[in-house]
């Protein structure tokens, strides 16, 4: 764990997004805003969690990043490249750099196409990076398979065959097809049991250890954020409560906020 | 010793589906007194919200079919009433909060409304949980008003006028709560009433929960998946695999000295503030299939400790200490881990 | 890790869909009865007894014979066989009915993706075009264009087609709205994906099973259609056979001959009441969420 942030692969600077009040029949909302100038570095290597509870920011926070909304003020840069100044070719070939795993792995794989399919769908979409004909693109995605646990005999499965747990462990495999460097873990185990929880944290840690990734990693459970992460977030209203390395947060919070979420968390003990 | 409030003994369900008929509930027995709550966890597909929806006898049949069931709320047998009786039953002396605050409340009437409705069909059953008041209708709205007051929904007579949409999710649940007591149910079925809200949230629902219920007298049954919230919050847990009730006991000996290697896979796979990265143990192999489950204990094909007489017969709850039983023929007996 | 390395197979979608039909005893009727139709429309004037009679041969001799033996469902004002002309028929009216559907669901798919996924301005003036179409009752707009554009089988077809497609923009506008925010679609939107890929590999796929349930519960009403242009005398010409210009014409002969109009009349009642039974069906095992 490395606590300087002369290299931060993933830098945040003061974004806000201000979202426009609904008009319906009686006039206009007041506007909303979602970010209040929120500041971030993730260094390389790193697992980083950004705690929040719902309408903290921390989901338009995931998307901005993914340039699915454009921040209203701020910038977002990637290895010191500001986002969105980027030509749509640029743009694209870094997206192929940050990928995402979903939280519902019900609803984020198509469930008209096949295993085979939704996983080599990064490689056809970014063929002109990757550079893979069809049979290495089936070939490539058969070891991811492997590599989440899964084999090449799914290949020609279709999603509705596979358990929670097997789902997100494709859901992983494409997020890893493009070969990203930052990977935004969106509350990847809330919709999981326990049992398999625990299965898919062990996976993504040895995968972190083995590909060197860098995990963006969004939840509300203290608990996993603590088990998973190096740094750790608080994210409410829109601003960032606290920041500073998991240990201190959780050990020695300085925000009565902090104290107040990791009081709320319950934990496995009898009072 | 006296008549306990619920008793489910025996309770065998199968389910028809696609694939054909799952035995998705092998003999459940679970025994509930006034002023306890039980936890009833397990993870997804294990039978513990059909366990909740048998009680209250809410599964359309088909597809459900029950092979046996012995269910008795203060010695009167669920099973044998007429579903006009039932439903009376329902109203009156069980009263249930299901997961989603938001799909159980009806968007285009008022939160007033649905809690005078509510209280005016509890009235029938039983007249006197109105208070004295000119007519019925104002009897019933003094006593939602309580009830909100109760639940810790502020400035009530305000918010009487508003529609569920203006609440937020945890003010829906307390709604939910309120809807569930206010005909002063004996026994109160709770299935993951906090799952869909915030942490902080979820602890004032469960502070107040404990709080109603030694108000109240109640027996409740909280369905969860969460073992953290079970030990926060329940005085006895029932665990449930596949269908079984595999360990059940006051919260804390199970807790401390699980003695079902299930229940102790299951408490392995939560990260605690001591598990090391990469340290988390997850439960190796799959869920049985319940069509053609295997005829021993259902957990010995994922279990270490499982020998052949374990894959013979489904064994039975055995005393592991005071009120503690396991259905294991192998229990552990160390004290968990991680306390 | 090993959780993963078996996987039951378990049976695909549509045999579950196939179960979920056979649940409903209605549903398997109404397949049944569009089987008979569909057969009847490759096979019909193979197996009819008078075939000289669909080609418009014509025996004054045996002039309005009531139902017997030789001629189960009676003979007409010009002695042709009331079965073997029915029979004819069937092609007519379920072609004609296909073409409608078809026709009609293709533009619509193609204006209410257009509209649901491009949105903004496009939408507007799409949709808008779309309810001015409504505007216009259907069996109208298809006897001005008939008339226009002069009678005949393909005429009517696209006439009635032309009046069709607006049911199935607003449906399947509303399909890609909805398919448009799965997360699925955002999965692909953050891997870069086009607005190609993304309309034709992700959203439409989607979309299909509501546009079939919708295409199998219009055919009935399709047919009617094309039978009531039959009728006012606007669509197939006689001596081809079709259902509604057999009702047409032998209305001038009730009700002393009544069995002339019993052949088409149970023909269309039978076509019509089968694909809507085959459409609830289909809704029901494909489309649960469609059911109100």
């Amino acid at each position: 764990m490395s606590e300087s942030t002369s290299d931060p692969i993933l830098r945040i600077e003061n974004v806000t997004k201000t979202y426009a009040g609904r008009s319906g029949l009686f006039g206009r909302a007041a506007p909303v805003q979602a970010l209040k100038g929120v500041s971030l570095d993730v260094t390389r290597g790193q697992s980083f969690g950004l705690v929040g509870e719902s309408g903290s920011g921390k989901t338009t926070l995931t998307r901005s990043i993914l340039r699915l909304e454009e921040p209203t003020s701020g910038r977002i840069l990637f290895e010191g490249q500001d986002m969105a100044k980027l030509s749509a070719k640029a743009l694209r070939a870094l997206r192929a750099r940050v990928q995402i795993v979903f939280q519902d792995p019900y609803a984020s794989l198509n469930p008209r196409m096949s295993v085979g399919q939704i996983v080599t769908e990064p490689m056809a979409i970014h063929h002109d990076l990757l550079r893979l004909s069809a049979a290495q693109q089936r070939e490539r995605a058969a070891e991811l398979l492997t590599l989440v646990g899964l084999g090449p005999q799914h290949l020609g499965r279709h999603p509705h065959e596979f358990s929670g747990g097997q789902r997100q462990r494709i859901g992983i495999a494409r997020a890893l097809a493009s070969g990203p460097d930052l990977l935004l873990l969106d509350e990847p185990t809330s919709a999981l049991d326990v049992s398999v929880q625990a299965q898919v944290l062990n996976l993504l840690i040895e995968l972190q250890d083995r590909l060197g990734l860098t995990y963006f990693f969004i939840s509300h459970d203290l608990a996993v954020v603590r088990y998973l992460c190096d740094r750790v977030a608080l994210i409410h209203h829109g601003s960032l409560v606290e920041e500073g390395p998991t240990d201190r947060i959780f050990d020695a919070p300085q925000t009565d906020y902090a104290r107040m979420l990791i009081g709320a968390a319950p934990e496995l003990r009898v009072p | 010793m006296t008549v306990p409030l619920l008793d489910i003994r025996n309770l065998h369900l199968a389910m028809r589906s696609f694939e054909g008929e799952a035995h998705v509930l092998n003999g459940v027995e679970l025994c509930v007194n006034r002023g306890e709550i039980w936890g009833l966890v397990g993870e997804s597909g294990c039978g513990k919200s059909l366990t909740g929806l048998s009680i209250s006898r809410l599964l359309p049949e088909p597809p459900a079919r029950y092979i046996s069931a012995e269910i008795t709320l203060e010695g009167r047998d669920l099973r044998a009433l007429s579903p006009r009786e039932m439903q009376a039953l329902r109203g009156k002396r069980i009263g249930m909060i299901f997961q989603d605050p938001t799909t159980n409340l009806n968007p285009t009437a008022r939160i007033g409304t649905q809690l005078v409705d509510v209280a005016l069909a509890a009235a029938r059953h039983d007249p006197t949980i109105l208070p004295p008041a000119r007519s019925r209708r104002a009897g019933a709205r003094a006593l939602a008003l309580d009830m909100m007051r109760q639940v810790g929904i502020p400035d009530p007579e305000a918010r009487m006028m508003s529609y569920p949409h203006e609440f937020s999710g945890g003010m829906r649940q307390r709604v939910l709560i309120a809807m569930a007591l206010i005909g002063r149910p004996d026994l109160l079925i709770a299935d993951e009433p906090t799952t869909a809200l915030d942490v902080s949230v979820q602890a004032q629902i469960l502070t107040l929960l404990k709080a109603m219920v030694a108000e109240h007298d109640l027996g409740v049954i909280l369905i969860t998946h969460n073992l953290g919230v079970v030990a926060q919050t329940c005085s006895h847990v029932a665990v449930m695999y596949a269908g079984n009730v595999v360990e059940r006991g006051p919260v804390r000996q199970v807790i401390e000295r699980p003695a079902h290697p299930y229940t102790r896979a299951l408490m392995a796979a939560i990260p605690t503030r001591d598990t090391p990265r990469g340290g988390l143990q997850g439960l190796e192999g799959t869920v049985p299939d319940l069509i053609q489950p295997p005829p021993g204990c259902r957990f010995a094909p994922r279990c270490t400790r499982a020998t052949e007489a374990c894959r013979a017969a489904v064994p039975p709850l055995t005393s592991q200490g005071p009120g503690h039983e396991v259905a294991c023929l192998h229990p552990v007996t160390e004290d968990a881990p991680h306390v | 890790m090993t959780d993963a390395v078996s996987v039951p197979p378990r049976p695909d979608r549509l045999a579950r869909a196939l179960f979920r039909f056979r649940q409903s005893r209605l549903s398997v009727i109404g397949a049944v009865m569009v089987a008979v139709v569909l057969l009847l429309a490759v096979f019909g004037p193979m197996i009819a007894p008078y075939p000289q009679d669909i080609a418009g041969a014509v025996s004054t001799a045996e002039r309005f014979q009531p139902p017997s033996l030789a001629h189960p469902l009676g003979t007409n004002e010009l002695g042709q066989d009331v079965l073997s002309l029915t029979l004819g028929g069937t092609r007519v009216s379920v072609l004609a009915g296909f073409g409608v559907v078809l026709i009609g669901a293709a533009i619509g798919t193609l204006v209410g993706a257009v509209a649901g996924y491009v949105g903004g301005w496009t939408d507007e003036a799409l949709m808008r075009l779309t309810d001015l179409t409504l505007t216009i009752p259907g069996l109208i707009l298809a006897m001005a264009i008939a008339a226009a554009l002069g009678p005949g089988f393909q005429n009517m077809v696209l006439a009635i087609s032309l009046s069709w497609w607006p049911g199935y923009a607003r449906l399947v506008r509303g399909e890609v709205l909805a398919a448009r925010e799965e997360v699925y679609v955002t999965a692909a939107r953050a891997l870069g994906a086009g607005p190609g890929r993304i309309l034709f590999r992700h959203v439409l796929p989607n979309c299909v099973s509501p546009i079939i349930v919708k295409m199998s519960l219009d055919m009935g009403f399709a047919i009617l259609t094309v039978a009531g242009l039959g009728f006012i005398g606007i669509g197939v010409r006689p001596p081809t056979p079709e259902w509604g210009t057999l009702l047409s014409t032998s209305r001038a002969y009730m009700p002393d001959y009544w069995w002339t109009a019993m052949g088409p009349g149970l023909a269309m009642f039978i076509a019509v009441f089968g694909f809507n039974l085959l459409g609830d069906g289909l809704r029901d095992s494909l489309d649960p969420k469609g059911r109100r």
